[in-house]
């Protein structure tokens, strides 16, 4: 609800950074979720020499918290000894999580709630819950309400060996029972992408972010992780590959139809730890502060498909009702940034919006959304080649896409996320330099 | 006696037929003891002595965190006569005897600090429960003071808690918390702080029904205390005899004989033991007059009240900087115990290094000194906390905001100044701006900046975390108002400061400098470190000169006597042995070769290869104690006496001060002034001269002596 007499709040992002994404099981392996997330957020407030006192609300996406810390978002608070009256919480939107995150605290900046946020996102898949059966669980509740001794013996007498194994989490959507892979297998044939597209795409995303190390444009949007049990400081992603090329993404055997697939290791997104972080403050906050805004947040839309037609569709339909609400077009988007789950889910979607057909049947619209000028396409490389931490791969976007619209002097920056259970996500930033 | 203003207040009153003692001073943070508050309790335990159907009596505080801090020493400032002091003792017995010989039950509930009169009230008392408070803590530390117990203490402990257990508590002035009290059988019972009153009624209610008025010392001690053999020790009189010969042994030890305290304790517990509690009340009383007037106590209560005074600049209350951020160039030695130190007490803390490589060496450092103080895997929440407000960067970027901006780079001038430059161009206007420097010339630090204004040195005395002591260096172009603001800063850290002005190497570095640099010269000429070293222990300092320039640093020794060489010529030469010690890759603890091993086989022993690089080799002449204490302490006093003529110093207290609690300057001698004073000037004057004439120019007499 807006307050009384409250004009609705530009919001403004001050401030983006982020952790190296490091492929699950390696640099990263030995820290907790709020490890990682705090050394970002530490360094992100520091760097930006903003006063925690400032920091009225802090919201954090994550997609598989540890169940002994299950809102890292007020974990952070006081894990970072930030003021201890920041309410802090945690969201979950998928893959999107982070632009969730980032949605709910600039809502509450825009209707005068809040000034000052701290918005992001964590993923640690070194780091995953394993469960254990149904059956187990039923025991040990029983046994804990146990109240003799011997109740609770006879609680534990009745486990079997089978209730003991521990089941790992699969990344599986729960109404079709198929892996995220096999929905990509499953777009690839249903809008006819080839290997030979997937793999040049692939190839593509990790030339692109080969360069965006190289150039040190990346790098400038990574804070330094130290890692105590090795003592090593982390600050570079441990996936792009230098030496990476179709020919060579062609000898990959396919990993979820091995017999007739298309849809490699090579050109789909590594599972990776990392985290990455937001400073978000109402336009006026960001003046009396003398905040130097890096983005303005424009518009933002969300969407769903039915999980049973096309899982990873999403992006499309939100990139139609962003445009919408935002009165613009595709063409007037300096910079355009898709999460690459897989290429054969970004390509679904650049020919879906491409069409005028589907246009017509989906989208309510006489023509197409636009053809995308690849120019302006995930311009630095993109998941497949950085690696996709669930919670902290729309916020990388983010931060990518403000400082290149800067470098490029464009105007709109549009980003969107596919997301499990048919979700996608899209925002609109503008840059403040190039406000007419 | 004194007419003191009247500070606490003391209140009674009567529930259920329980009376209830209270105390409160307004005036002050903690409840102290003083005439008052003592005439105001004996009247009230007057009035209760005959109210025999009472239940019982609890004894409380009102004021938060402190129960009883123990006496107000000022009350002790003007007494001439150990006379007149053992009145005021007397006084105190016979107050704690008017509580202990209630006709029932007295409880006393502890909140906060209970310490000297305090905890020796508590212990006359039935029983005695706390608070489950962090405040509330337990200690008889009137040794510090250069006192023993006063008001029973020494005799009530031992039988409390055992004469083992007592005398190391009153030794050692220890400090125990709660639990460590009950453990010690201190306390009976630990509640939350809330329930404090409702638990003593309970305890008194039980106290009533076991029928036993006094619970009985056997009640109180654990089953092991009560066994033959455990108590055997404590409880028999060889076992007794032993216990107190070895303290005496220990004490000689540690203070070479220096502090009669300790020695009058040991013996008021054992005429106390030998001849019953009535002796040793008298005996106490006795040694307390005696110690309130001597010289040693003087001293030592002195130094303390200059290092209160240097703490409470009476400007600064109003001040409230919390939690301050700060800026730091450098994270070697000294950068990284600045910002643990700052980390610690709560403030934010932006590092700025030269590249990753020594980013990830100080994290690393960082990471393993906190892991150290919490010494828990994983790290604990406060750990953790800690190190979040540290933060690394190499771009100096996030330093627009900090209030204080403090280099700690490498010991170059060039390369201390462009670090200022740094800072400045990186900082708001109205930063402080800081060298940590320990001997630098400030002046010339500060050269190349524009707000000279604003910048000051800050010279942390080491050890950084348990040294209160900061030496905060001005120069002619250091504004008032931001020498008042770093005050305020350092009264916030908790650190004592004291102004002195910018001259070779300070005041501190300067004088502790002579003394160095005068052993060494003993050195060379014959003796060995061993020697010298326990010479200078015996005369009270806490550690030899050798070992501290083990930890001083032999290199950086070398670059001070370089620069004072160069600034004092007639006082300060760089002597031999220490350019020959550094270029045989000597330089103290850091690298583990110095005066002393710190590896491998003799370990602790002093590392004999040394003397192949001396003339006189391995064969030491022995040496005359009286002639090293004569040669160093002089060598220390005439150069303090110099800073002062100098106005580095602007008097003679601060340099004691500094002197004793930042060097170790031997507190029983008051400091480096107060020796000249109490030995005369004329008499210093001529050992000077007499040294003058057989060792040189360096010990010509400072004009003011």
């Amino acid at each position: 609800m807006p307050q009384k007499n409250q004009k609705i709040q530009r919001v403004a992002i001050v401030a983006g950074l982020r952790s190296a994404f490091c492929k699950q099981g390696t640099a990263f392996a030995s820290l907790s979720a709020e490890d990682l997330a705090a050394a970002v957020v530490k360094e992100l407030i520091a760097r930006a020499d903003l006063n925690p006192q400032e920091i009225d609300n802090l919201v954090f996406g994550q997609v598989l918290p540890r169940l002994s810390a299950p809102n890292i978002g007020r974990e952070l608070v006081l894990r970072l000894d930030l003021p201890r009256t920041i309410p802090g919480s945690t969201v979950m939107r998928a893959c999107a999580s982070s632009a969730e995150a980032m949605s709910v605290a600039a809502d509450a900046i825009a209707l005068g709630r809040s000034q000052v946020a701290i918005v992001g996102g964590v993923e640690l898949l070194s780091d995953v819950p394993v469960m254990f059966s149904r059956s187990f669980s039923e025991v040990m509740v029983a046994a804990s309400r146990a109240k003799t001794p011997a109740a609770r013996i006879a609680a534990f007498a009745s486990l079997r060996p089978k209730d003991l194994s521990p089941q790992t989490l699969s990344i599986a959507e729960s109404s079709t029972g198929l892996s995220m892979g096999e929905h990509a297998e499953a777009m690839a044939r249903q809008n006819h992408i080839s290997r030979a597209d997937q793999d040049a795409f692939a190839a593509r995303s990790q030339q692109l972010a080969i360069a965006a190390i190289d150039d040190g444009r990346l790098g400038a949007e990574i804070a330094p992780v130290f890692v105590p049990e090795t003592d090593l400081l982390i600050d570079a992603d441990n996936h792009p590959r230098r030496n990476s090329s179709v020919e060579a993404l062609a000898q990959l055997k396919p990993v979820f139809d091995t017999k007739y697939g298309s849809v490699t290791a090579g050109n789909s997104c590594p599972v990776t730890d990392g985290a990455a972080a937001m400073i978000l403050m109402s336009e006026t906050r960001a003046r009396e502060l003398h905040m130097p805004v890096l983005a303005w947040i424009h518009s933002l839309a969300l969407s769903a498909v039915d999980p049973d037609w096309q899982l990873l569709m999403g992006p499309t339909f939100a990139i139609d009702q962003v445009l919408r609400r935002a009165e613009l077009e595709l063409r007037d988007m300096d910079l355009i940034d898709m999460h690459e789950a897989f290429a054969a889910q970004v390509l679904s979607n650049l020919r879906a919006m491409a069409s005028d057909d589907f246009a017509r049947q989906h989208l309510q619209r006489q023509q197409a959304l636009g053809e995308i000028d690849m120019q302006r396409f995930n311009v630095m490389g993109g998941s497949i080649a950085l690696g996709h931490p669930f919670a902290a791969t729309a916020a990388r976007q983010i931060i990518s896409v403000s400082h290149e619209l800067r470098r490029r002097q464009g105007r709109f920056g549009l980003i969107a996320q596919c997301a499990a259970g048919g979700m996608g996500m899209a925002l609109i930033i503008e840059n403040p330099e190039a406000e007419p | 006696m004194n007419p003191a203003p009247p500070t606490t207040q003391v209140k009674l009153k009567i529930n259920n037929n329980i009376a209830e003692i209270s105390f409160f001073n307004p005036k002050l943070s903690v409840n102290s003891i003083d005439w008052d508050m003592m005439s105001a309790m004996a009247d009230l335990l007057h009035e209760l002595k005959d109210k025999r159907s009472l239940e019982g009596l609890i004894i409380y505080s009102q004021k938060p965190k402190s129960f009883l801090a123990g006496a107000d020493l000022q009350m002790l400032d003007h007494i001439q006569v150990a006379k007149e002091a053992e009145a005021i003792s007397r006084q105190g017995h016979a107050l704690i005897q008017q509580l202990e010989d209630l006709p029932f039950p007295v409880v006393a509930a502890i909140d906060g600090a209970c310490f000297g009169g305090g905890l020796e009230m508590s212990l006359a008392c039935t029983a005695r429960i706390c608070s489950d408070s962090p405040a509330t803590r337990f200690g008889l530390p009137e040794l510090r003071m250069g006192l023993i117990p006063g008001a029973g203490g020494t005799q009530r402990l031992p039988k409390l808690i055992g004469l083992e257990a007592a005398l190391d508590l009153m030794l050692q002035s220890r400090e125990l918390n709660a639990l460590q009290a009950q453990e010690m059988g201190l306390v009976d019972e630990i509640v939350v702080a809330e329930h404090l009153l409702r638990a003593g009624r309970e305890k008194l209610l039980s106290l009533r029904q076991s029928k036993s008025e006094k619970s009985k010392i056997s009640d109180r001690l654990k089953f092991w205390q009560r066994l033959p053999l455990g108590k055997s020790l404590s409880d028999n009189s060889v076992g007794q005899n032993i216990l107190l010969s070895q303290a005496r042994e220990g004490v000689q030890k540690q203070s070479h004989g220096h502090y009669p305290a300790p020695f009058a304790l040991l013996r008021v517990i054992e005429t106390g033991l030998e001849q019953g509690a009535e002796a040793g009340f008298q005996a106490e009383a006795e040694a307390w007059g005696q110690l309130v007037i001597s010289k040693e106590s003087r001293q030592l209560r002195r130094i303390y009240a200059l290092g209160r005074a240097a703490f409470h600049h009476s400007e600064q209350k109003h001040i409230i900087l919390a939690p301050g951020r700060i800026a730091l160039l450098g994270c070697g030695r000294t950068g990284s115990s600045i910002a643990l130190y700052f980390s610690d007490k709560g403030h934010n803390i932006r590092i700025v290094e030269r590249d990753l490589e020594r980013i990830k060496r100080s994290l690393k450092a960082l990471h393993r000194d906190v892991a150290r103080q919490h010494k828990h895997d994983p790290l604990p929440i406060e750990a953790q906390r800690q190190l979040a407000k540290i933060s690394l960067c190499t771009d100096y970027s996030g330093l627009v905001s900090r209030d204080l901006a403090i280099e700690a780079v490498a010991d170059q001038i060039e390369d201390k100044q462009h670090a200022l430059v740094k800072l400045e161009n990186h900082c708001a206007d109205d930063v402080i701006l800081a060298s940590s420097s320990a001997y630098l010339p400030l002046a010339m630090l500060g050269q190349k900046l524009d707000r000279r204004q604003n910048f000051v040195g800050l010279h942390f005395l080491r050890p950084m975390p348990t040294n209160k002591l900061v030496e905060l260096v001005i120069t002619k172009d250091t504004n008032a108002n931001i020498v008042r603001r770093t005050q305020a800063w350092l009264q916030q850290l908790g650190k004592q400061s004291v102004v002195v002005n910018d001259g070779p190497a300070y005041y501190t570095t300067r004088s502790l400098m002579a003394y160095l640099l005068e052993a060494l010269r003993v050195l060379e000429e014959g003796a060995a470190v061993e020697d010298i070293d326990r010479a200078m222990r015996s005369l009270g300092m806490k550690q030899g000169p050798f070992r501290l320039l083990d930890r001083l640093g032999l290199d950086q020794t070398l670059r001070i006597a370089e620069l004072l060489q160069d600034k004092l010529p007639e006082r300060f030469s760089v002597v031999k042995s220490l350019r020959a010690l550094r270029n045989d890759g000597r330089f103290g603890i850091k690298n583990l070769r110095g005066f002393y091993r710190y590896a491998g086989a003799g370990q602790g022993q002093v590392d004999t290869s040394i003397y192949d690089l001396l003339t006189g080799g391995q064969r030491r002449k022995a040496i005359e104690e009286q002639q090293v204490h004569e040669r160093l302490l002089l060598a220390w006093v005439n150069n303090a006496q110099d800073c002062l003529d100098s106005a580095v110093l602007a008097n003679s207290d601060d340099g004691d001060l500094l002197a004793v609690s930042g060097l170790g300057f031997p507190a029983y001698l008051g400091g480096p002034f107060h020796y000249i004073e109490q030995q005369g000037r004329a008499r210093v004057h001529d050992k000077l001269l007499r040294l003058q004439e057989q060792h040189g120019d360096r010990f010509a007499p400072a004009a003011g002596i």
